[in-house]
Order: structure tokens, then sequence, then C-alpha cells
């Protein structure tokens, strides 16, 4: 329990974990020691008190305190990564997985707005709220008997509600925009030792913690029942982990920014270089992660290039690289996860689902035509027809086009979101995770940017060729090994932070106000018109009959592939083909209604709790329900604060998520 | 579709501006991203999307019929705000109620080309538009670009010579600051202007292309950093201010002002930079009249005058 690095108890030579510890251990010194040899120099080398004076001030109160800072965050965000990886078997869960950095961003917010909160603003302030954005979500996953799947679904569903929540505040209140973008970007400037030796307290109890858990979290990673068969007591195990891993996560967010990015990629390079057993891993994450933000920091620091290449985009940069040629070298060799769902024991019937969804859809979409800041009844509607009414008709042409927008845009990205979940057989699967979404909106907002005259054509081209680029790199990445569902995940992961790391810097680049972009980013329907309808809609109308196609061999895949490869279907094939699918149908629409959150990612699994599993099934009532809460969070959107517009992808999370939480708990009480 | 002009189109083909395409002002192309071919002369009921283009629009007083975050108005410029009291809402500035514009019906609408290229042709569907421009071309700032949008403005709803006449009374007024300082022998001295923002000691510093840059050059004083931004603005941390010896530095606030100066330096870096030990930092009240107008350029150069005029004597 105490020897975090060593394997075997009487070792004849050197274990891997050890060796590798040692190395990475002399490395990450000796980058810690490049960062600071010009102030240590100067140290040395100053004449008279005066320079003396100053060059002590600057090693002891700005250098070291921020070598350090980044040190102690990139550490606790590489042990939360392996932490909470191990408790959810997940290996692509990340320390963000209870929306730690969307309360820290409350907590900047709040820092700005609420002046009475000004004494413990900084560092305290985002470091309880992101303590409590993690409660929120633990308890919405249900306590301390969350199993592992609830919890990443309910952390996912509670940060995008945060994220949400926020958006709101800041569509509001822009201009609180630009200092938060700058804060996101990464804060390891560190005015003065003062906050470091402060924040170090908040680490005294995850590390007090930490040794107690070793054995416990090791027995976990060999399933539930065989944890509890040696003897381990599985429910406070993974509780003890989650807040253990929660509290380092807070403690780093609130320190250095939200880069916990390298918390995902540190343990999932030292799972490819060979290390297995989680001490070893664990303590190894931590060093690894340490040496990642330092590196990151430094390359940084030392190039000064511009404002956009932060510490977060230096982080993804450095990181993403090393991941993918584990991936592709085959090395990337974690235990798949068995995909398992969030199941309600109830099916439902087709016949009486469908006809009710298309009926809520009309009703929904007509009231939508007749709401907003204008009443338009019905017969306004016939007069804007006949002509009578030009203000009625100005009116629904603003109005019509966007709801016909939202329901294709829903409709697509629902059904994107069901078939990479079937593919990449993970629950936290949806065109976000692979990379499509990301990769789709940093053309197309480079292209808005650089040219802002661009037409429609050449924003749709931009974002087909984004998306379909990302798909691509995965596919050759992962052609070698017949697209295995947990080596395109990781993939996929690795590109959308790339992605979203460097749209962050173009969008820092262009410009040090960053609103415009940040709105976009969000997606909605504002200002779309019915060009952007008769755009999207050949897409949706052409994958049709291609979602028909593949659904009867989807549910195959879900037996598995070697049950699906006796029943005579060619996987790799399949998966390619699904994979392209789904990339084409998020890329579209991405390129006209940005990356709207929750629709891809959660409408699956909720059209599963309404009781439905087959792809036959699944895909339409997905897309339904896709395009039931696209339009509702349009209707809202444009009606509810009106004049002031609130962005659709905001909406579709602040509607979709409670309600998606809500069918969680309802479906645990059930179980039981 | 309609015939539309960039101002792009403006630079490659100089003859296109020459014809005459361009009915509004002379230097029109300086300013103008994106217009409608045909604007009415004058115009009377204007809806402004961008706080500075009310500002003006109040300065030349053909105050707006509908403007975007009325409500946020007074406490971030605050200037000319009694002009704009019943100005009717119309959301956002990012994401402005195409409803609410269409039942003003409007004969202008002025927008600004980093917010609403995007949305040109939904503009032009419901009134002739006008996406503005004022990024300065070197060596101007954007205090000049202010003084050139505000006439053009003026042009456009038939007060040019009113909108001369506020350039004016803003010049007359920046002159006499100069004449304060230079009397009080504060003339020449360096000055840092810093909007804060949130984060441990990280502000947002304006460049020599900003709206301070050139209010500095013309109260007589020096001004830092000499380098120019896209937007007039870069970020910076109390660390780069310790190397600056005898300098004032201006920090402008993003906070109410229950939250003291002494509580946003106790940074143990904040303590050690000359400017503060030398009692020659002010704290000016929440704004962004380094993003506004004349009238707003006049408020700011007010501001740093008074906080200069109090700091100690030079020794």
């Amino acid at each position: 329990m105490i020897a975090l690095t060593v394997d075997r108890p009487a070792p004849a030579r050197a274990s891997p974990g050890l060796r590798l510890g040692l190395i990475a251990a002399v490395l990450v010194a000796l980058l810690a020691l490049a960062r600071l040899w010009p102030t240590l120099h100067a140290l040395t080398t100053a004449h008279g008190p005066a320079e003396a004076e100053a060059a002590r001030f600057l090693f002891w109160e700005l250098r070291l305190p921020r070598v350090l800072a980044g040190l102690a965050a990139g550490a606790a965000f590489g042990a939360a990564g392996a932490l909470f990886q191990a408790v959810t078997r997940n290996p692509i869960a990340a320390p963000d997985l209870l929306g730690v950095t969307a309360g820290a961003q409350v907590g900047v917010l709040l820092g700005l707005t609420v002046p009475a909160l000004a004494a413990v603003s900084g560092p305290p302030l985002l470091f309880l709220c992101g303590l409590g954005a993690a409660a929120l979500a633990l308890t919405a996953a249900g306590g301390w008997r969350a199993s592992p799947l609830r919890l990443l679904l309910a952390g996912g569903a509670c940060a995008l509600l945060l994220n949400a929540g926020l958006t709101v505040a800041l569509a509001l209140f822009e201009q609180n925009i630009a200092g938060l973008a700058l804060w996101s970007g990464g804060a390891l400037y560190q005015p003065g030792a003062a906050g470091l030796t402060e924040a170090a307290l908040w680490l005294l109890p995850p590390l007090v913690a930490l040794p107690f858990l070793l054995r416990g979290l090791e027995a976990l990673s060999l399933g539930d029942d065989a944890a509890t068969g040696i003897g381990v007591a599985v429910l406070p195990v993974r509780f003890g982990g989650v807040v253990t891993a929660t509290a380092l996560t807070a403690f780093a967010v609130a320190l250095a920014g939200p880069i916990g990015f390298v918390g995902l990629i540190a343990p999932n390079l030292l799972r490819a270089v060979g290390i297995r057993r989680f001490g070893s891993l664990l303590a190894l994450s931590a060093l690894t992660g340490g040496g990642l933000l330092i590196a990151a920091d430094g390359a940084v620091a030392a190039l000064s290039l511009s404002a956009g290449l932060s510490t977060a985009v230096a982080t993804a940069l450095v990181g993403t690289p090393i991941l993918l040629v584990l991936v592709m070298r085959g090395r990337a060799l974690t235990p798949p996860d068995r995909g398992e769902v969030a199941a309600s024991g109830r099916a439902a019937s087709l016949a009486v689902v469908a006809p009710a969804l298309l009926v809520a859809l009309v009703a929904l979409a007509a009231f939508g035509l007749a709401w907003g800041e204008t009443w338009l009844p019905p017969t306004r509607w016939i007069a804007a027809l006949t002509g009578s009414d030009p203000e009625a008709a100005l009116i629904l042409g603003i109005r019509a086009p966007r709801i016909a927008v939202a329901v294709i845009a829903g409709m697509m990205l629902a059904a994107s979101g069901v078939v990479l979940q079937s593919v990449v057989r993970n629950a936290l699967a949806g065109p976000e995770l692979l990379g499509v979404t990301q990769g789709a909106a940093l053309t197309t907002l480079a292209g808005l940017l650089a040219w802002p005259l661009m037409g429609r054509p050449e924003t749709f081209a931009l974002a087909l060729a984004g998306g379909l680029a990302t798909l691509g790199l995965i596919l050759a990445i992962n052609r070698r090994r017949r697209f295995a569902p947990l080596p395109v995940a990781l993939t996929g992961l690795a590109f959308s932070g790339l992605f979203a790391a460097l749209t962050y810097a173009v969008i820092v680049e262009t410009s040090a106000q960053p609103a415009r972009a940040l709105i976009w980013l969000v997606g909605g329907t504002y200002g779309r018109a019915w060009p952007d309808a008769v755009a999207l809609l050949p897409w949706l109308l052409v994958s049709l009959p291609a979602l028909a196609f593949l659904s009867r061999p989807l549910d195959l895949l879900t037996l598995g592939d070697d049950a699906a490869a006796g029943l005579g279907l060619d996987v790799g094939l399949l998966r390619a083909l699904a994979l392209g699918l789904a990339a084409v149908l998020a890329s579209a629409a991405v390129a006209i209604v940005g990356p709207l959150a929750f629709v891809g990612l959660l409408t699956p699994h909720l059209a599963r709790l309404v009781g439905f599993h087959a792809h036959g099934d699944r895909l339409p009532v997905a897309m339904g329900l896709g395009a039931l809460l696209t339009v509702a969070a349009d209707i809202v959107g444009r009606g509810a604060l009106a004049p002031t517009e609130i962005p659709a992808g905001a909406l579709t999370a602040l509607i979709g998520a409670p309600y998606f939480l809500w069918l969680m708990s309802r479906g645990r009480k059930g179980a039981r | 579709m309609m015939f539309s002009v960039s101002r792009r189109n403006f630079l490659v083909g100089g003859l296109a501006a020459s014809t005459g395409l361009a009915a509004g002002p002379a230097r029109a192309s300086d300013l103008v991203f994106r217009r409608s071919a045909v604007l009415p002369a004058p115009a009377r009921r204007v809806v402004a999307l961008e706080f500075l283009l009310a500002e003006m629009l109040a300065a030349v007083g053909v105050p707006p019929v509908g403007m975007s975050d009325p409500a946020l108005y007074p406490g971030w410029i605050g200037v000319l705000s009694e002009r704009l009291k019943d100005v009717a809402d119309v959301g956002t500035r990012q994401q402005p109620s195409l409803e609410a514009i269409a039942r003003l019906k409007p004969d202008l609408i002025l927008g600004v080309s980093y917010r609403h290229a995007p949305l040109f042709d939904v503009f032009e569907s419901i009134a002739p538009t006008v996406l503005l421009d004022f990024a300065p071309v070197p060596p101007a700032t954007r205090l000049d670009s202010a003084f050139s949008l505000q006439t053009m403005i003026g042009g456009f709803v038939g007060q040019r010579a009113q909108a001369e006449r506020a350039d004016a009374e803003v010049s007359a007024g920046i002159a006499r600051d100069a004449g304060r300082l230079a009397e009080a022998g504060r003339s020449g001295r360096r000055l840092v202007v810093l909007q804060e923002l949130s984060g441990q000691d990280t502000y947002w510093v304006f460049t020599a292309d900003s709206l301070s840059a050139g209010l500095a050059a013309r109260l007589g004083l020096r001004f830092w950093p000499p380098d120019r931004s896209r937007e007039g603005v870069r970020p910076l941390t109390s660390e780069d201010l310790l190397a600056l010896d005898d300098c004032d530095v201006m920090l402008v606030s993003t906070t109410g002002p229950d939250v003291t100066l002494a509580t946003k330096t106790r940074s143990a870096a904040w303590q050690r930079v000359p400017a503060l030990r030398a009692g020659r930092v002010g704290l000016i009240e929440r704004n962004i009249w380094n993003f506004g107008g004349p009238a707003s350029a006049l408020r700011l150069s007010n501001r740093i005058t008074d906080l200069l005029l109090r700091a100690p004597a030079a020794g």
C-alpha cells in the first residue's frame, strides 16, 4: 500500500513501473530546472543589494510558485484522471467528469458580479464552486450508491446543465466573456507564493485518503463481483475514489484553470506503454501530468508568440500527438467497455410513440409560429399568405425557417448520436466525442473569422471538409485494427480535445473580445433563414435510407464483434460505413446550427430510457426527440426573454438535461 | 440579389468608389464594412446595435428608436444616458431580436462588422442597413475613428453640422484637460491604462491604437505600450508592471465601487509595482469608454486628468 511504484515484492531487476517512474521523475526535474534556470542564474549573478532583492523576489514569489503550481495542478489532474478512469472503468473518463470546470467557471463569473465575494474571489471561490458542482452531479447520479455508468451520464448531464446556465448568463452580460475566456486558456500565473501555500492545504485531505483507497481501487478494476469476492466493500471504495478525485480536480482547476485534458491523457499514455497496476498508474499519472503541464507552460512562456497560444492549447498540442502515435501503434490496450446502457425495464411500442411524437412536433411547431414578442393567431397566418398582412408575413418569415432548421438539425444530430454510440460502444459517445463536431466547428469558425462575408455554400463545404477530414484521420489511424471501439473512441477524443483547443486559439487570436465567436460555438437557430433549411434537408433525406439499411446490422453489432462476425457481418466495413454516415450527419448540422450541445449525446439515451432498444425503433424515436427538443429550445430561446435572445444550444441542455436526470432517477427507483 | 458594397471591394477597386456608388460622406470608405445600395436621406428611425452607435446618435441629436441592451448602457457607457431613456429594447448586441427590430419599422439599421457580418442579408430584408468597421489605419487611433464615425453618422441622419459642433466641444474639453495637466507640470508623464478582467492579476492593457492612446497624445502625455494590436487591447499581468518605472497607471474597474483599489492590488507582485509604491495607480469606475464615441472619450479624459492631478508630484 505504501510502495506506490514497486510491482513485485523482491524484484531481481527493476520493474517497468519503477524504471519508468525514475525516468519520468528525472525528466520532470530537468523540465522544472530548465524553466527556473534563467531566474536562478540571475539570482547568483546579481550585482548590488537592490538587484539581488529583485532577483530573489522574481525567483521565490513569481517563477518558483508558477512552476510548482504547474507541477501540483498537473499531478492532481493526472491522479484524478487515473482515479476516475478506475472508478468508472471507462478509460476516457476525464478529471472533469462531475462538472468541476463548469462549477469553477460559475465561480469566475460570481467573483466578477457579486462584490460581497471579493474577499474570497480567486482560487478559494473557484475551489468551492467546483466542489459544489460535483456534489450536485454526485447527488443526481444517486449519491454514494451511484454506478459507474450513472456517474458518467449524470456528470455529463450536470456539466452540460451548468455550462448552459453559464452561457445564458454570458449571452446576457457579454462583457464578462473576455475575462472568462482568458481564464479558460489556463491561469498558471501566480502573483506571489501566498496563493499556492494556501491552496496546498486543500490537497491534504485527498492525499491522506489516497493510500487507504489504493487496494480497493485496484480490486475494482477486476469488476464489482470479483472485488466483493476478495472482501472489498465496493460502494465505499468507489465513493471514496470519486470524492478524492473530485477534490484533486477542484484544486487543480482553481489553481491552474481548466486544463483537465492533461488528466485524460496521462493515464492513457501510461496504459499504452504497459503500466497496468493501479498503484503505479496513479503515481506515474501524477508525475506525467505535472511534467506535461510545466512543459506546455514553459513552451508558451518561452515562445510567447501570441495570446492565442495558451497553456491549454499547448497542452493539447503536446499531448494529443503522443496519444495518437500510441493508438496507431496499437499500444492502447485498455479493457473494452461493454457499453452497458442506462436500462429501463420497460419496453414501449413504436406504433404508439411515433405518432405521439409527430403530433407533439406539429403542435409545438404551430405554437412556435404563433408565440413570440407578437402573438400571431392562425387567422393572421392566412392573411400573411394572401399578402394582406405584411407585418405578419415578415414575422412568420423570421419564425418559420428557424423551426424548420431546428427540426432537421435536431433529427440529424440525434441520428448521428445513436449510430456513434452503437459503433463506439461507449455511453459518452456523441458527435462531440469523435471530434467530428469540433473539426467541423474549427474549420467553419476559422473560415468565418477570416472571410466574414463567406456565403452559405462555402460555410457548408468548410464544415463538411472539417468533419470528414477528422473522420478520415480517425479511420486511417484505426484501419489496421478494424475500427475497434476503444481505439476509435480514444482517437476521436484526442482530436476533439485538440480541435477544441485550436478553436479557442483561433478565437483569441482573431479577437480580444470573443463574445461573438463563443456565442456561435454554443450553436443555435438565431437568424437562420429558408436557404439554410433548404441546404440542410437533402443531407437528411439522403441519409434516411442509409440509416434504415444499417439499423439491423447495428443491432447485431451490439451482440459483440465475434457474434456479429459469426452471423456473416463484415464488422470492419460496417463500422467504417456507420462512422462515415454519423460524421456526414453531424458535420452538415454543425455547418448550419453550430455545435448544439446535448442533442447528439443524450437523446439516444433518452430513447432507451423511454423503452426502445433495437435500432429500427430507437433511431426514429431518438430523431423525433431530437427534433422536439431542438424546436422547443428554438421557441423558448426566442420568446422567453424577448427581445433578448437565448442561444438554442444553451436551451437544449437547459431543457433536456433536467428531464434526463429525472428519467434516470425514476429508472433507479423502478429497478429496485 | 441586392447590390451591396464591401469595404474590401473599395480598397481593391478604387474605381468603384470614385464612380460615386458611395452615397454617404467622402470618408465613408474607411469606416463602412458593408451597406445597402440605397439609404434614406436623412434617416429618421434608426436602430443602433452597439453602444457607441447609440451614443453617437444621441450626441448628434437624433436618438435611435431602438437599441441593444439599453438597460446595460447606463452602467457601462453612462454618457448622454438621459437622451436614451425611452429607446426601445431590441435584445442583445450579439443576437438582436429580428422581430423587435421589424416591429419598430426602422428606416436604417446600424450594426458593426465584428458582430453582425453574417446577419447583413437578414437585416437588409427588414430595412436598409450599414455595418461599420472602425479599426483605425496606422498611425490613427480609435479616438480618430470615433470622431470620423460620429461625423458620418451625423450625415446619415442629416445632422452633420450638429456632429461637427459636438466634435468641437469634445476637442475643446480634452484641450482644457491638457491645459490643466500642463499647468500642474504633469505633461510628458507616461500613461498606462488597464482594464480589469477576472482571473488573478490579469488585465487588458490598452495599446497604441486604442482610444486611450489617442487621448494621451492630445493630453500631452506619453503612452505605454508602444505596440498596436488588432482591437486596441492585449493581455498583461502584474508581473509586466514590475519593470515599468516612472509611469501613471489607470486601472478601469469591472466591479462596483465597493471593491477598493487596495483589495484589487493585495498580491505580492502588485505590492512591488513601482507605480503602486509611488501612489500613482488610479482606479476608474466601471466603464467601457475606451470602446465608446467622442462623448465617452471626453469623460475618460476628465477622469484620467483628475486622477493624475491627485497623484503626488514627480520626485
